[in-house]
């Protein structure tokens, strides 16, 4: 197991930092959330991207901003690396065109900041609880936001790499192409 | 990261309001080159597809040891991708499977310049001639 200290991730990977926060932002355009400051991308300072918003009308809005970049960055990953996996990985090519390459190195980023922060997870909670939603409901939004900061707190032992690589997997997978 | 205290310090990112389109330009270039990248994966995905499926029918016929059509399939990989280095270390492995060892020295020469790992080597080594095996040189990655 080697580390890499996170920011190193981040710049390497900055274009699924980007995407993720272009997945908030749709999904807070798609359910009608007023979007007041977007940060895509900055290598200094922390954190590296937000989006500001008004409250979300529903839960659903709730959860599809909070969600948005599992969404998006996991579509991205999937499809974009698809066609690359071929020459890389089946065909093992020699000289692989700078295009794959290119492909795979942004589809791999994207699905490495798919996961949503615990910050938004936190924020997807604390809006279950104030809309008065209790029971089961407040529990499967809670127990949705313990596994996704499970999931955060394992991108020590590169947990969003390996969620990346079983993304760009499945469509090669499902084409019967390994 | 969506968030409405921790950046209250910051006065330039309070209370102005986004329309759906209001973008800055070089996220427009990243969108646009996102599409592009999309475009091209769409219309390299045929070929590559094409030929992923083609290795996969033959390393099925090579594991059935059909190994004449094996070799076919692969020639015909081969002649699109030469570059494939799956495709000739799978039809190094069809042509030294098959009983005519006369074609063995072009499974070397498919060879050459490979650097095998470790489970191609256990897939290529019951079927390689003991004097060929003398040719390959085992080095350490440690």
């Amino acid at each position: 197991m080697f580390f890499i200290p996170g920011w190193l991730i981040e710049l390497l990977t900055f274009p699924g930092v980007i995407v993720h926060e272009i997945g908030h932002r749709i999904f807070c355009h798609l359910t009608g959330v007023p979007v007041y400051a977007v940060r895509y991308y900055k290598f200094w300072g922390k954190p590296s991207g937000f989006v500001i918003h008004g409250p979300p009308p529903t839960l659903k809005a709730a959860l599809l901003i909070a969600i948005g970049p599992l969404i998006l960055n996991t579509l991205l990953c999937s499809l974009l690396t698809f066609s690359a996996v071929v020459p890389l990985i089946i065909l093992k090519d020699s000289n692989t065109a700078f295009p794959d390459l290119l492909l795979m190195w942004f589809g791999i980023s994207a699905g490495m900041h798919a996961f949503p922060s615990n910050h938004d997870m936190e924020s997807f909670v604390e809006f279950v609880r104030d809309a008065g939603h209790g029971g089961a409901l407040l529990l499967l939004a809670q127990g949705f936001a313990v596994l996704l900061k499970i999931a955060n707190l394992l991108r020590v032992i590169w947990f969003d790499a390996i969620y990346a690589v079983c993304v760009a997997a499945f469509l090669p997978l499902m084409f019967g192409l390994f | 990261m969506s968030d409405h205290e921790a950046f209250g310090d910051d006065a330039s990112y309070r209370r102005e309001l986004l329309s759906a389109k209001d973008y800055p330009i070089w996220i427009m270039g990243f969108g646009l080159l996102v599409l592009l990248a999309f475009g091209y994966s769409s219309l390299s995905l045929p070929r590559h597809l094409s030929l992923a499926w083609t290795l996969a029918r033959a390393h099925r016929l090579d594991q059935a040891a059909d190994y004449t059509q094996a070799e076919r399939e692969f020639r015909t990989l081969l002649a699109a991708d030469p570059a494939s280095e799956a495709g000739r270390l799978g039809m190094a492995h069809a042509i030294l499977a098959d009983s005519d060892v006369k074609n063995d020295p072009a499974a070397l020469a498919l060879l050459q310049g490979l650097a095998l790992d470790e489970s191609d080597w256990k897939k290529l080594q019951p079927v390689m001639p003991a004097e060929y095996q003398n040719l390959f040189v085992q080095k350490d990655q440690n």
